[in-house]
């Protein structure tokens, strides 16, 4: 896994997310809708998705090639959003600080993940069945973010 | 050694005086007495005595207004500003040197629709269903704006000869506006004056001799119905939707993902994506707040058969880019302005000069849309007639003192071109010639004309409004009279 890889899952999922933003916010514009509110929308979904996929990403490829390919593959995933969320947060109620702080906590999880993949690597003395329990452990994290969303949905701004 | 300290307790004394005679007095007193209706404009008469600029806060209704005063020693300032109506106004006066006075005006809101009873004769009755108030002259409004929280007006000679210039300024506003209205034992000159200046083809006033003739008259008046001026979701479907913004943030969101595609490709280095991201955000903010603010103004003017003042309303919709605290200009040439929908933390701005709203500071982010709403009146001289001249043909007359330019005629629910008419001449269409709307106006224009009447819709030159944007229109339908051949015109 490479920074490659990274780019390109997250500008996939950021070129998600901006989609269904811009869409929604072409009908809010058309009609009586609150683009604001569709912006924070957008905001939490692009920092759940990340998150998730960030969970597994990293844990994986560090189980399989080290901390540092962990690292390197998923913090493309996260900054490969950067401009979807910049122009996201022009239009949306949060605050610059709280969007700083998620990207921050992104960025954090994103390395705290690879090191528990390359934990998990050194634990296993790298056998066979290592990146099959990686990824299942990140898998399980992903499914975690996704359980305790809904405990920082307010705190992205409803 | 004496004289210091009598000198030093003159220099006291003096200092004293001085800041006695620069202290400010505040009162704020409500128009109609401190009755409204929830959701309505009302209006707070504000005197001021002191010395030195002054700045003035009132909140109401979530909303702040926000003035500046110079007051002069020897003549106290007084200020009528139209607020929106709230169960408490809270008036601030800062002045420069010396601290905030403040003044809370407690307003009883209305259920019931109000009738304001201004004069003698306060025995009779009124209609049923109705909450009388009855009023000293004093207590009317000296804005138009103000005329908002009421539903229905009765008011004698004694107490028009009472009123105030802005007074009868507002009053004449309020009757152009098609404002429910009964004078009772008026002289002629000032009933010709009131009959002249009234809208809805006269159907909102009514001349009475006494106060039992004025409640009948009123029943007779609400019973008939007024037509409804058309409202901010009308204007705002004449509107084009601002894409502008929109297409440009899909432009740049589209040139950043080539822009890390291609540096993932050619430099796939972590630390290069990662600068190469931030940059791109950083980048992509700056571009999209710096393009142009888009505003857009619709103006909607109706005038029924024989009205010799047209009633307006406008929109003006500003399309916000930047993130941060944004002004928007109010025209001075368009009148009574107040927000279309709620706009939370919306500070409005009084020129005590002018006597008028001259912005309107919100906050703004991408893709925000400010509208603002306005509402008045304006002469018009133009007049038209119309006779079916067959099962499918109507002849349309000009029965005014000036040429129509080019227009279009509403009628049967279709849409015929007419061209220039000059006055007193006629032209004949049929509805062979007839075409479907294609805008948003035409389509307005055949849904506020009956299935059983004619109208004429014409574009207005928006130019007049000094500070209009690009992007703006404005048009006039005129209600036809019915005639038959014969008649004189």
């Amino acid at each position: 896994m490479t920074p490659r890889l990274g780019v390109v899952l997250g500008l996939l999922l950021a070129a998600a997310v901006g989609t269904w933003w811009l869409a929604a916010t072409r009908g809010a514009l058309g009609g009586t809708g609150d683009p604001a509110a569709i912006a924070s929308q957008a905001l939490f979904v692009s920092c759940l998705a990340r998150a998730m996929l960030v969970s597994v990403v990293a844990l994986r490829a560090a189980a399989a090639s080290g901390f540092g390919a962990g690292a390197r593959t998923a913090l493309p995933v996260v900054s490969a959003a950067w401009p979807v969320v910049a122009l996201a947060w022009l239009s949306s109620i949060d605050s610059l600080g709280r969007t700083f702080l998620i990207e921050a906590a992104l960025v954090a999880l994103a390395l705290a993940a690879a090191l528990v993949g390359h934990g998990v690597a050194i634990m296993a003395a790298r056998r066979a069945w290592t990146v099959p329990v990686a990824t299942a452990l990140g898998i399980a994290l992903a499914c975690g973010v996704w359980l305790l969303s809904d405990a920082w949905r307010p705190a992205l701004g409803r | 050694m004496r004289a210091a300290p009598t000198t030093l307790g003159l220099l006291a004394a003096t200092g004293l005086a001085a800041q006695a005679a620069g202290a400010l007095e505040l009162e704020a007193v409500p128009a109609w007495q401190g009755w409204s209706r929830p959701g309505r404009a009302t209006e707070v008469e504000l005197r001021l005595a002191g010395t030195g600029d002054v700045i003035v806060t009132i909140g109401a209704g979530g909303q702040r207004i926000t003035t500046t005063v110079a007051l002069d020693a020897s003549h106290p300032a007084r200020l009528r500003v139209p607020v929106p109506a709230a169960s408490v106004v809270t008036v601030d006066a800062a002045p420069a040197n010396g601290s905030v006075v403040r003044e809370q005006v407690a307003l009883s809101l209305a259920e019931a629709p109000l009738l304001a009873w201004v004069g003698a004769d306060v025995g009779a009755r009124g209609p049923a269903g109705f909450l009388r108030l009855p009023l000293d002259p004093a207590a009317l409004p000296g804005t138009v704006a103000g005329y908002g929280s009421i539903d229905a007006l009765v008011i004698d000679a004694t107490a028009l000869a009472a009123l105030d210039d802005d007074q009868w300024n507002a009053l004449l506003g309020h009757v152009a506006s098609c404002g429910r209205t009964v004078l009772v034992g008026t002289a002629t000159e000032a009933a010709r004056l009131f009959a002249s200046a009234t809208g809805c083809s006269g159907r909102a006033i009514g001349f009475a001799a006494d106060g039992d003739a004025a409640a009948t008259l009123l029943d007779e008046r609400l019973r008939q119905g007024l037509p409804e001026p058309i409202d901010a979701r009308g204007l705002a479907s004449m509107a084009d939707a601002d894409l502008a913004s929109w297409h440009g943030v899909v432009g740049t969101l589209a040139a950043c993902a080539a822009l890390l595609l291609l540096g993932a490709v050619f430099l796939p280095a972590l630390a290069v994506h990662v600068a190469l991201a931030g940059a791109a955000a950083i980048g992509a903010a700056w571009f999209v707040q710096s393009r142009p603010v888009d505003a857009q103004l619709v103006i909607w003017a109706e005038a029924g058969p024989g009205d010799r003042l047209a009633r307006y309303q406008a929109l003006q919709q500003t399309s916000l880019v930047r993130r941060g605290d944004a002004a928007v200009t109010l025209p001075a040439e368009l009148a009574t302005p107040h927000a279309c929908r709620d706009l939370p933390g919306a500070t409005w701005h009084w020129s005590a000069r002018e006597r008028r709203y001259e912005s309107l500071a919100v906050a703004s982010r991408l893709f925000g849309r400010v509208p603002v709403c306005f509402a008045g009146h304006f002469p018009v001289a133009r007049a038209v007639q119309w006779r079916d001249v067959d099962a499918a043909s109507i002849a349309v007359r000009n029965s005014g003192p000036s040429s129509w330019p080019a227009g279009t005629l509403a009628w049967r629910r279709e849409l015929l071109s007419l061209p220039a008419v000059a006055p007193g001449e006629e032209f004949v269409t049929t509805s062979a010639a007839a075409t479907q709307p294609r805008t948003a106006a035409e389509r307005q224009a055949l849904a506020r004309t009956a299935p059983d009447a004619a109208a004429m819709l014409w574009p207005l030159d928006v130019s007049l409004v000094k500070q209009a944007p690009e992007r703006s229109q404005a048009w006039l339908l005129v209600t036809a009279d019915a005639w038959t051949a014969g008649d004189p015109p």
